[in-house]
């Protein structure tokens, strides 16, 4: 066995392992994200959801525990590793692994290249209620997408979220559009689309939403709880059910709701 | 079609071979055990009992699609991969499947740098591996046994079924082409160029006639090396 071949076998386990920790810290963050029950519809892209959370975070403990040992153990041992860069030291890992922002933020650090960390931040700067860092890493994650057709449902919605923050409606619908365009399957795109038309739609645009809405979803959107979405406080969207007793009235008729008329009631 | 330029293993060798991979799982179950933290100081031995398996692997797989490979760059990667899961296959062909599975999946990544990147010494250039593994198989299959394992021009026309002048035409031919594209590009160690196996145009007929196999540039008729 050749010292060379066992050192460029060092250094691509290490990569491996490192990379295996910026995906279990990903993985952590949306997980963490998915259990926060704060009004916020979080829809991340299945791909991201651990299969067994235990292990997940077993896992996480443990690659965290290896980098660091690895990283020590080559800096001691090898100064060459035959063509793998050695990845920079980890940071702490985050104590509360059921709070999403450090971990989405440890995940950014250790994958600055991939803009699924970079849209899981953003993600959470935003349920954070900071739309000056969400935006900082919605251009991180515009230049990290390109040319990624997989990634640009999730950019496109978290350009309408932020078009809505800063008021932009036209851009608002836009990018809504667009991202259901893409996915008429997806719940989340399908719901956003129509929150965003019932902020600040005309009623024929409302309507024309609601029937894209039930149509599109083709019933998985009915798995979205809509109705605490549409009434999520200190927004567009619930200001305008309040406001506008007509428009409440329209979307409890399309959407079935029945005699309860949660939304004009 | 080509046929498989390999015996399979006796049962003594299936057995003995079987027994060897019960040993190397050992030895990563053990590596496995060890605390996280202090696993770097056991690599070593875990990749003295796995590099074998991966190489041979490795050999399999460019043998059964005729693919250039950084072998020394694929082996530090898979070797990696197989250390960092929690369990390797109870079996060694089912390893073996798993490693090809690997190297496929990376080479039809276009975002992969596997098959694009320079190998160590000795081995082929990036671009000749971008060339050679973007060839038809078939092509491939005629380089990679003439030029990379040296059989001779008969043993590349049984093994492919293709009568051996046309073998030797389209060995040239093809080389030609790679050539013309990149006229920079060098023969990797132990490489054996097409250069004509069957002799200049005018004795192709004349050579053919006497031996189908055995032109004047043909001197090596004993297989691979």
């Amino acid at each position: 066995m050749s010292r060379a071949a066992l050192l460029r076998a060092a250094g691509a386990y290490a990569e491996e392992t490192f990379r295996e920790l910026g995906v279990r810290t990903l993985q952590a963050a949306v997980y963490a994200g998915l259990r926060r029950r704060d009004g916020y519809l979080y829809s991340p892209d299945p791909r991201l959801l651990p299969r067994d959370p235990d292990e997940l975070h077993r896992g996480l403990r443990e690659a965290w525990a290896e980098c660091r040992g690895l990283r020590a153990g080559i800096a001691a041992h090898a100064s060459d590793l035959h063509g793998f860069a050695l990845p920079p030291a980890p940071g702490p890992l985050p104590a509360d692994l059921s709070e999403p922002l450090p971990l989405a933020r440890f995940a950014a650090v250790l994958r600055p290249k991939d803009p699924y960390a970079r849209l899981t931040l953003l993600t959470n700067w935003l349920r954070a209620g900071d739309p000056r860092r969400a935006r900082v890493e919605l251009a991180h994650a515009v230049a990290l997408a390109r040319g990624r057709a997989d990634c640009r449902p999730e950019v496109l919605k978290a350009q309408a979220a932020l078009a809505e923050l800063g008021g932009d409606v036209e851009a608002t619908l836009f990018h809504a559009a667009e991202a259901f365009v893409l996915q008429p399957w997806e719940p989340m795109a399908a719901a956003n689309l129509l929150c965003y038309t019932v902020a600040a739609g005309s009623p024929a645009q409302v309507a024309d939403a609601l029937r894209r809405y039930r149509r599109g979803a083709r019933g998985a959107a009915a798995a979205v709880p809509v109705l605490p979405y549409l009434r999520r406080r200190a927004t567009r969207c619930a200001a305008r059910l309040v406001q506008d007793p007509e428009m409440a009235a329209l979307v409890d008729r399309e959407l079935a709701f029945g005699a309860a008329a949660p939304l004009a009631s | 079609m080509v046929s498989e330029p390999t015996t399979p293993p006796s049962v003594s060798q299936r057995r003995q071979l079987e027994q060897e991979w019960q040993a190397a799982l050992a030895v990563f179950r053990a590596f496995r055990s060890v605390p996280p933290a202090r696993r770097f100081h056991h690599l070593g031995l875990v990749f003295e009992s796995l590099s074998h398996w991966i190489e041979r692997a490795i050999r399999t797989v460019a043998l059964r699609h005729f693919l250039l490979l950084p072998s020394e760059m694929v082996l530090a990667r898979i070797f990696a991969k197989a250390a960092r899961r929690r369990e390797l296959h109870p079996g060694h062909e089912a390893f073996a499947l798993w490693v090809e599975s690997l190297i496929l999946r990376d080479l039809a990544d276009p975002t992969d740098e596997l098959g694009a990147v320079n190998g160590a010494a000795g081995e082929p250039s990036a671009r000749l591996q971008l060339h050679f593994n973007g060839l038809p198989y078939r092509e491939r299959a005629l380089l990679y046994l003439y030029m990379v394992e040296r059989y001779s021009l008969r043993e590349v026309a049984d093994r492919t079924g293709m009568p051996a002048a046309e073998a030797a035409a389209q060995l040239n031919r093809v080389w030609d082409r790679i050539a013309h594209d990149d006229p920079g590009v060098q023969l990797p160690l132990g490489w054996r160029a097409p250069d004509n196996p069957l002799g200049p145009p005018k004795s192709d007929t004349a050579g053919l006639r006497e031996d189908p196999a055995e032109g004047p540039h043909e001197t090596d008729a004993e297989g691979p090396r």
